[in-house]
Order: C-alpha cells, then sequence, then structure tokens
C-alpha cells in the first residue's frame, strides 16, 4: 500500500464520530438516515464524514439516488490493522525481553553481592 | 510542556520488580541496551551511547536477510534513574534516511521522541513509554503516531474484532 493511502485512512480513522459509523456499519449495509439516529446529528453532517470515509475507501456508497446505502470496505481497515499490529509488536517483542532480561540481571547482581560479602568475612 | 510535533502517545506501561537504577541502566548502558533493544533475530554489530544531554546514541541491527538499518539518535534529556528522552530517525549504511524492513510503510526520514519515566514502586519500578513525532509537517502523518491511538483500548480490540468479521463476511458481499 502508498504511505499516502495509509495516511489518508488513518486521517479517517482519527475521528470518533467516524469510527462509530464504522462501527454500525459492521453490524451490515445501511442508508445515511440509519446512519444518522444514534448521532444526534442532521444528515448533511453524516454525509460530511462519509464523504472523508468514502475518499479513503473505508466504505462504498450504492448508486441508488434516493437511499444511496452504505457498506464498508475492508480491505483498507485490516492494512491498517496489520500496519500498528506490526509496529506494536516491535516495542512489545523489545519490553518483554527487558524484562526478562531485567530480572536475569537482578538475581546476577544480588548473587554478586553476596559473593563479596562472603569474601569480606 | 509539549514541544511542536504531534502529541504525545503511550507506547508502554509496566512494572518491572528490579530496582530502579538498574533500569537506567538497561537503557543507558549499550551492553545492555543490545540485550534487549530491537526486533527478533537481528544482530548488532555497533551500538553505542552516549546517555547525556546532546550525546549521542547510534545502533546497526543487522537482519537475517542481510540488509543493515541504524537507530540514530541525540539525548534530549538524561535525569538518572528517573528519567530520559531521546530522538531518534532510521537510517541506512550510507547514513541517509530508510524505512526499518519490517515497517515498509514508514515515513522515512521522520524522527521520534522518545520519553522514558521510571517511578519507583513498592515492588520495584514503574516504566512508562512515550513517543511523539518531532517534525511538526510531519505531526499529520498518522502512521507513525495514530496508529497506537487505533492500536490502543478498546480501538484495537474493535479494530481486530472488525477485521475479523471482514474476514468472514467480505466474500459474501455484493460486488
Amino acid at each position: 500500500m502508498q504511505a499516502d493511502t495509509l495516511s489518508l485512512t488513518f486521517a479517517a480513522l482519527a475521528d470518533p464520530t467516524r469510527r462509530a459509523i464504522l462501527k454500525r456499519l459492521a453490524e451490515g449495509p445501511t442508508n445515511v438516515k440509519e446512519l444518522s439516529r444514534p448521532f444526534d446529528m442532521s444528515g448533511p453532517a453524516v454525509c460530511k464524514h462519509l464523504r472523508v470515509l468514502e475518499r479513503a475507501g473505508l466504505i462504498r456508497r450504492g448508486r441508488d439516488a434516493q437511499s444511496r446505502p452504505c457498506q464498508l470496505e475492508p480491505a483498507p481497515i485490516k492494512q491498517v490493522v496489520a500496519w500498528a499490529e506490526a509496529y506494536r509488536a516491535l516495542w512489545d517483542a523489545s519490553f518483554d525481553r527487558l524484562d526478562a532480561y531485567l530480572q536475569q540481571l537482578h538475581v546476577q547482581r544480588r548473587k554478586e553481592v553476596r559473593d563479596a560479602r562472603r569474601r569480606k568475612r | 510542556m509539549r514541544a511542536a510535533g504531534s502529541a504525545s502517545d503511550l507506547l508502554d506501561d509496566r512494572e518491572f520488580a528490579v530496582p530502579r537504577e538498574l533500569v537506567f541502566e538497561a537503557w543507558t548502558v549499550p551492553e545492555h541496551f543490545a540485550r534487549w533493544f530491537g526486533p527478533d533475530g537481528v544482530e548488532v554489530p555497533v551500538c553505542e551511547i552516549d546517555a547525556r544531554p546532546g550525546g549521542e546514541i547510534r545502533f546497526h541491527h543487522r537482519f537475517p536477510t542481510g540488509e543493515l538499518v541504524s537507530i540514530k539518535g541525540v539525548f534530549d534529556e538524561v535525569v538518572a534513574p528517573a528519567r530520559l528522552r531521546f530522538t531518534f530517525t532510521f537510517v541506512d549504511a550510507e547514513d541517509q534516511p530508510t524505512a526499518p524492513p519490517q515497517l515498509p510503510d514508514w515515513p522515512v526520514g521522520v524522527h521520534i521522541v522518545l520519553t522514558v519515566e521510571l517511578h519507583p514502586t513498592r515492588r520495584g519500578t514503574r516504566m512508562t513509554v512515550h513517543q511523539r513525532v518531532a517534525e511538526p509537517e510531519a505531526a499529520g502523518v498518522p502512521p507513525v503516531v495514530r496508529h497506537r491511538e487505533l492500536a490502543g483500548e478498546g480501538w484495537r480490540q474493535s479494530a481486530e474484532r472488525l477485521a475479523e468479521y471482514l474476514e468472514h463476511r467480505s466474500t459474501s458481499w455484493p460486488g
């Protein structure tokens, strides 16, 4: 995927209302009227969010001029999840390794201190 | 105080059953740092840390594929054993900005500011790690920081569920 496509996806996902819209769409395709209901927002305000989501390729809208049903487009979300997971996994693996290493180092240091004391006696 | 660039973003928050001095050492002494930092299976042929304000940090990671990626940075703040902050970027063998091989979509040339804070606890040490993008113009480059927002609590799970759901549903969707 192109970096700018990814940016577009992330920018679209950065808004809580748009994420809520996507969550609702995960239950199945629906129209603008249905989508506006839980958000306490006007049709045009919802349409604005839908346009951002559409431009990012996160949703698709039907051609029927009256209802224009919306549905999720899976590919970009999968890519975003994959990217976020890869980066997170990188750090998680490092910090897990740090945890294990610190334990090992701690035990080793305590042993050194004990041995030094023993030698003094 | 927040400098220019993107908002700070929590990368990790965990507790270790060891004294804070030891955790600080693991971050600032090269022999220790090389033992844990980085992706699995890399060799660390070069590893230099000069942990004082203005001091440099430099690491080579050689991947099993032979590819070499360096982490190059400068310490902005060092307060032993409580806090350290450094700014880094990824460069290749010729010192040119590059993307780490595991993250091909990485916005090349972007600098990440990493802040490590160590707090003493009854059990040992609590470590928090924050990151943000240094370049104000790159603050809008979401792959670096927003992924974390998305990968954070709640949304990460929803995104996973969503992806899982889509995995199963996408085939049945009308073209």
